[in-house]
């Protein structure tokens, strides 16, 4: 296990490196010009250019980019052409409130959701699964910034409940936590039904039916723990997701999280700010991704044994043999 | 034996068809979707104004029977413009989705057919783009093209690029196995005709349902993208651009917000009780 975690971990390297070219390929492309985005257009030509200079804009492409990798070597991400402060410091300022919000959207999507998709599939068909799975799939087709833009007015101007942009407090974090949360409950209602439905018709909770186990402990002791395999993978990603930011909903509720910062600089051509962002992001998605996948092998016995290397396998291997000819014989 | 071949397509065609009309959810799907289709193949016919039609003297008027939405900051009429609105975010969905299909399809069918380095290679790369959300790479191809109708299809297909090519390589990947490509093979068919004539039609099923849920997923996209200003811009009549041109009245004119984002909705609803539907009525497990 150690070992896999180790390998996940040493591939990690290379994806993050062809991250950091995609994107410098891409921002190199970008059409504007960062120096006249900072100067302003009553900058003089011969300012620009100076400028451009000082940021090394006018150096070849690899040049530029091994300087980039050179920096992150070093633990810098470069400087924000905005705000002139490191990169790096930036993202870190901006993480912890992006990670709270993930945290508590994730938490809440799941509390609610994946008791409503169970809900739903023991009484498929009935009435209440008809008006979870559609009032489920209503949200889920719901454009997040539609949703966040109503519940502003709804609870932030008409009721006057919730405070809506800004971070100053709990009570900041409960319409876009809402709003993020509605469509990831949805979601997971989606999912934890069908994977329950699929188990639920499977043998081995005919066979507990048939030997006379109460219904309720078929579902939670039999049926659950398989079910919920999907489910656990789908959080996983969600919450990936979530970590780089939830773009639109901070956007619309001006949290000063990793995602408007995201959107801020790609549409101020602040490119240090894109790369150092993306870099970050892809770093914590792919982290998130392992741990998924650690975890999924902790909770799938059948997964745990691919794990084994295959030395010991190989070991194991003529021992089951004789077991199984000495049970033949 | 062509005769027969046709008899047993249509068979199977009218099979899935049976099993789709009996989910009543699909077919209302099915119903709201064809409203908006008929509603933007006659768009000029019903937008009473024209998508540029201005009247200061009107401007930000509420609801009422001459302007059923109301009109926006310059006095155009938000009925008229969702409705001709409905032909870009229909199209951008289209168009996102058959380049994401095209490259990511193409790509993934390539690399589960021939395995081995290629597939590596293939994979590595869509590994790479896994990385980062989509949203995210999406907003950087965006900036990177600039903005306007092409680039916004373009960026929104390429960011979903990954997901068609790894669906296509697992159906691929079990569809080669099987003999009757072995066969194929015996009779001296090329790669070329095997993937398309022989493996393609058996990996049908999960593209079908990719590709409607896909479409609903390519105009939330489109949509967002303008939203945050990278997209489509505002004076062009598309779902997300009106929503975002009208943002700084939501407390007054909340109708202009509302009505483009409740379309956006009915479009992403209507196929994703398609897909659904699709997916329960192509599952062979669902025989009985």
């Amino acid at each position: 296990m150690y070992k896999y975690i180790i390998k996940r971990l040493i591939y990690l390297i290379p994806v993050l490196l062809c991250v950091t070219l995609l994107i410098f390929t891409m921002l190199y492309i970008t059409p504007g010009d960062p120096a006249r985005m900072i100067l302003g257009n009553d900058a003089s030509d011969e300012a620009v250019e100076q400028y451009r200079e000082e940021l090394g804009l006018n150096d070849p492409f690899w040049t530029r980019y091994f300087r980039y990798l050179v920096g992150i070597l070093h633990g810098d991400l470069g400087t924000s052409y905005t705000t002139k402060m490191p990169v790096a410091k930036e993202i870190a300022e901006r993480f912890p409130t992006t990670f709270v919000m993930a945290l508590l959207v994730t938490i809440f999507g799941t509390l609610v959701g994946v008791p409503l998709g169970i809900i739903s599939a023991i009484k498929q068909n009935h009435a209440v699964d008809y008006l979870a799975t559609t009032v489920g799939l209503i949200f889920v087709s719901m454009p997040s910034f539609w949703l966040g833009l109503m519940m502003i007015v709804l609870f932030g101007v008409k009721l006057k409940w919730f405070p809506t942009s800004g971070w100053y407090g709990p009570q900041y974090a409960v319409l876009p936590a809402v709003t993020v949360g509605l469509t990831g409950i949805a979601s997971r209602m989606r999912m934890t039904r069908s994977s329950m439905l699929e188990v639920i018709r499977s043998d081995y909770i005919r066979t507990a039916r048939a030997k006379g186990q109460t219904e309720f402990k078929i579902i939670t002791g039999h049926a659950l723990q398989n079910a919920l395999l999907p489910v656990v993978t789908q959080i996983g990603m969600a919450f990936g997701t979530n970590m780089g930011g939830m773009i639109i909903t901070e956007q619309i509720f001006a949290i000063p999280g990793l995602g408007k910062m995201m959107t801020d600089a790609v549409n101020q051509r602040n490119h240090p700010v894109v790369q150092g962002g993306v870099l970050w992001i892809a770093f914590a998605t792919s982290i998130v991704n392992l741990i998924v996948d650690v975890l999924y092998a902790y909770i799938d016995p059948r997964l745990k044994a691919q794990y084994v290397s295959n030395k010991k396998k190989k070991a194991q291997a003529p021992k089951e043999a004789k077991a199984e000819g000495g049970a033949a014989a | 034996m062509e005769t027969n071949q046709k008899v047993k397509k249509k068979s199977r065609f009218r099979e899935v068809a049976h099993r789709f009309a009996q989910r009543k959810m699909a077919v209302v799907g099915l119903v709201i979707f064809a409203c908006l289709l008929l509603m933007a193949l006659f768009a000029p016919m019903i937008a009473k104004y024209g998508e540029d039609e201005q009247d200061l003297a009107n401007a930000l008027a509420p609801m009422s029977a001459e302007h059923p939405f109301g009109t926006d900051v310059v006095g155009r009429d938000l009925f008229s413009r969702i409705v001709l609105g409905s032909r870009v975010s229909l199209f951008v969905g289209v168009i996102s989705v058959s380049i994401a299909l095209t490259v990511g399809g193409t790509l993934g069918a390539i690399a589960g057919f021939y395995g081995g380095k290629v597939d590596n290679l293939i994979m590595r790369f869509f590994d790479v783009t896994h990385a980062v959300p989509t949203m995210i790479l999406a907003m950087c191809i965006c900036a990177a093209l600039g903005q306007g109708l092409f680039n916004t299809m373009l960026a929104v297909g390429i960011a979903s690029c990954p997901g068609y090519a790894r669906m296509v390589r697992a159906s691929v990947m079990s569809a080669k196995a099987q003999e009757f490509v072995e066969a194929a093979r015996a009779n001296g068919a090329s790669d070329g005709r095997i993937i398309l004539r022989h493996i393609l039609p058996n990996c049908l099923a999960p593209i079908i349902v990719q590709v409607s849920m896909g479409v609903a997923g390519a105009i939330l996209s489109a949509a967002s993208m303008s939203f945050i200003g990278l997209g489509i811009q505002p004076p062009a009549a598309e779902w997300g651009a009106l929503l975002s041109g009208s943002r700084a009245f939501i407390f007054n004119r909340p109708n202009l917000v509302f009505f483009p984002g409740l379309f956006i909705m009915l479009t992403i609803f209507s196929l994703n009780l398609i897909g659904d539907g699709l997916r329960d009525a192509l599952d062979p497990k669902m025989k009985r």
